[in-house]
């Protein structure tokens, strides 16, 4: 695993975050994960603008965890920008969502979603779920091109 | 129109009697003519006799001749007499009769002259007044008047026969004429009942017919007799409320479908937004608990135990209610469904997550429903989940499901010899939170049994729960609303 590969977590909930946090760090995963808190915020994170404008934007994270629901701009703008995007859209992006909304998942898919969960509220299972995308999309997946 | 018809028959027929009575007279007149023409060609013969007579006397001095003579004379004054009858009438012939008259009677008198001059003077006188030409002369010009007066008879008579002719003619012209124009009003009556009745009429009744059809764009148009404008009016007025009343009912319809489409929307932020705390509430004991864990004793621990526990039972009643929401508005979608082994498959499950228990479980084979796959599911699911539920405390633990009648109309029932329930209380079991134990006893949230009851009815089926504490409980259930569900004794 690189080291410095960086996983990007957007999720608004403080809560879920720290217990997303949490769970990668049980199951040992020692990605840097930048948390970022609404749709603007990770659209500036992703284009390097706003508080952003310093960051590198060829620099790619490894995987996209994304809530759905999020403040300002939605989760579903943000992947359609991802996938739309020439370079993002080889970064696998799971959906993390409290739950599932038939519209909401034709949505995803239909915008090129890679996975798309439902967090489980039992923390034992939301632990194994994260462990599980962690080890799928980080060690068991092969991205088209070799990040580095 | 019929007046009119009658009053052109009427006039066309008077001049045609008209026409006939002329021809008739004309007729009339012509063959009296003729007999006219016969007296007056009678004369002339009568002349010549009565000229060959008095010639004859002249030469013979015979009296027998005298005699002829005056013979003769009184037939030609009755011949006479009979014209003047005749011609009484007929002014156009006085004049020439009269003509004939007179120079006959100069004749006459000139004849009767050298009669007696002969009588008196003996032959040679008369025969020097014969031979003067003046007898000769006279003679001539009576002959002329009654040959001009044939002539002016038989013009008459051509006349009349022209009249008669002409007035035929006119006759056939007045008939003729009498046909045309009864037909031209028949054939303009038909065309005035075409466009002022039947056109209408057929209008109305396509009119009536699109309505028929549902399709209420078009107005019906109102025009034609009177009737027809009121019945047209009123296919009209019912068209309108038609219009109305649809565009009520969809608006109806769109309000509903907007408020449904609303109220999942709300159901997805409700279980989103309540999921939320919940999963921070398990996940921080959790945290708490494995970070100072041995910092708490076995009664804290006991506390953060029930908190997780009521955090997962509500997180459970969110999913159900939701599940619950959700189904309250899928339409069916109606497919074979093979209940038998839906069955199996859910005590398959069963048995694995709880391989511990050991339920004898039956399930009549062969068994197909036709409703919608996933909602059968569901209803199968819950059903077989609370025999399973409810048999736990049973050391002979039976499950079975059975159908009476053929598919479609088939009624299912799941029998478990479990905990029962007491009928009085049968009613309540399909209302949502309703609960006949206490969690201690049986773990669950009330909703199952409400989630199936209504995906029956969604169905246009039914149900019915029959029990009795300690001794099991009878759940009935058909998806047809055909079939009828009569409570069991």
């Amino acid at each position: 695993m690189n080291r410095r590969s960086v996983i990007v977590l957007v999720e608004d909930s403080d809560d879920d975050a720290e217990l997303t946090l949490r769970a990668l760090r049980r199951n040992q995963v020692g990605n840097e994960v930048v948390r970022l808190v609404d749709g603007v915020e990770a659209l500036d994170f992703f284009c390097a603008t706003g508080a952003y404008q310093d960051r590198d934007a060829g620099d790619l994270p490894e995987l996209i965890l994304l809530d759905l629901k999020l403040p300002r701009r939605s989760g579903l703008e943000v992947l359609e920008w991802l996938k739309a995007d020439d370079r993002y859209k080889e970064v696998p992006v799971v959906v993390l969502t409290s739950s599932i909304e038939q519209r909401d998942l034709e949505k995803a898919y239909a915008l090129g979603v890679n996975s798309y969960v439902q967090k489980p509220v039992e923390f034992a299972e939301f632990t194994e779920c994260v462990a599980q995308i962690g080890m799928y999309w980080l060690l068991v997946n092969r991205p088209p091109t070799t990040l580095s | 129109v019929l007046a009119l018809i009658v009053v052109l028959v009427g006039v066309n027929g008077l001049v045609a009697v008209r026409a006939a009575q002329a021809r008739n007279e004309a007729r009339a007149e012509s063959t009296e003519l003729r007999a006219v023409t016969a007296d007056a060609n009678e004369l002339a013969r009568e002349l010549v006799d009565l000229e060959t007579a008095q010639r004859g006397y002249l030469i013979t001095a015979a009296p027998r001749y005298l005699t002829q003579y005056a013979d003769v004379a009184k037939v030609t004054d009755r011949i006479l007499a009979h014209l003047d009858e005749r011609v009484a009438a007929r002014p156009a012939l006085q004049a020439p009769l009269q003509d004939l008259e007179e120079a006959l009677d100069r004749w006459r008198t000139h004849a009767e002259k050298v009669e007696i001059l002969a009588r008196g003077h003996g032959l040679d006188a008369a025969a020097a007044a014969v031979a003067s030409g003046e007898g000769s002369d006279l003679f001539d010009a009576a002959r002329a008047r009654a040959s001009e007066l044939v002539t002016t008879i038989e013009r008459l008579a051509d006349a009349a026969r022209q009249e008669s002719q002409h007035a035929y003619d006119r006759f056939v012209r007045v008939v003729a004429i009498t046909l045309v124009g009864v037909l031209t009003v028949v054939v303009a009556l038909s065309v005035f009942l075409s466009r002022w009745i039947t056109r209408p009429v057929e209008r109305l009744a396509s009119s009536v017919e699109r309505i028929g059809t549902g399709n209420l764009d078009q107005q019906v148009d109102v025009s034609g007799p009177a009737e027809l404008v009121r019945i047209g009016s009123a296919v009209e007025d019912m068209r309108e409320r038609l219009v109305t009343q649809i565009s009520q009912t969809e608006q109806a319809a769109a309000d509903l479908a907007e408020a449904n489409a609303e109220l999942e929307t709300f159901s997805y932020s409700v279980s989103h937004d309540l999921r939320a705390p919940l999963r921070a509430i398990d996940g921080f004991s959790r945290a708490l608990l494995e970070d100072a864990g041995d910092q708490l004793d076995e009664v804290a621990q006991g506390h953060f135990a029930r908190i997780r526990a009521a955090t997962l039972r509500m997180a459970t009643l969110i999913d159900d209610l939701l599940q619950l929401s959700r189904l309250s508005r899928m339409a069916p979608v109606l497919g074979d469904v093979d209940v038998s082994a839906n069955a199996q498959s859910v005590i398959d499950d069963l048995r694995a997550a709880e391989p511990e228990r050991a339920v004898e479980v039956t399930i009549q084979p062969g068994l197909h429903a036709l409703a919608d796959p996933a909602l059968a599911n569901v209803v199968l699911e819950n059903l077989l989940g609370n025999a399973w539920k409810f048999t736990a405390n049973e050391d002979d633990a039976r499950i079975e499901l059975v159908g009476e009648g053929g598919a479609p109309d088939t009624i299912f029932a799941v029998v478990d010899n479990g905990a029962g329930f007491d009928q009085a209380y049968a009613d309540k079991l399909f209302a949502p939170f309703q609960r006949l134990h206490t969690d201690r006893e049986f773990p669950g949230t009330g909703i199952g049994l409400a989630t199936v009851a209504r995906v029956v009815r969604r169905h246009g089926g039914s149900i019915a729960a029959s029990g009795q504490v300690g001794h099991g409980a009878t759940i009935r259930f058909t998806f047809s609303p055909t079939a009828t569900l009569e409570p069991r004794p």
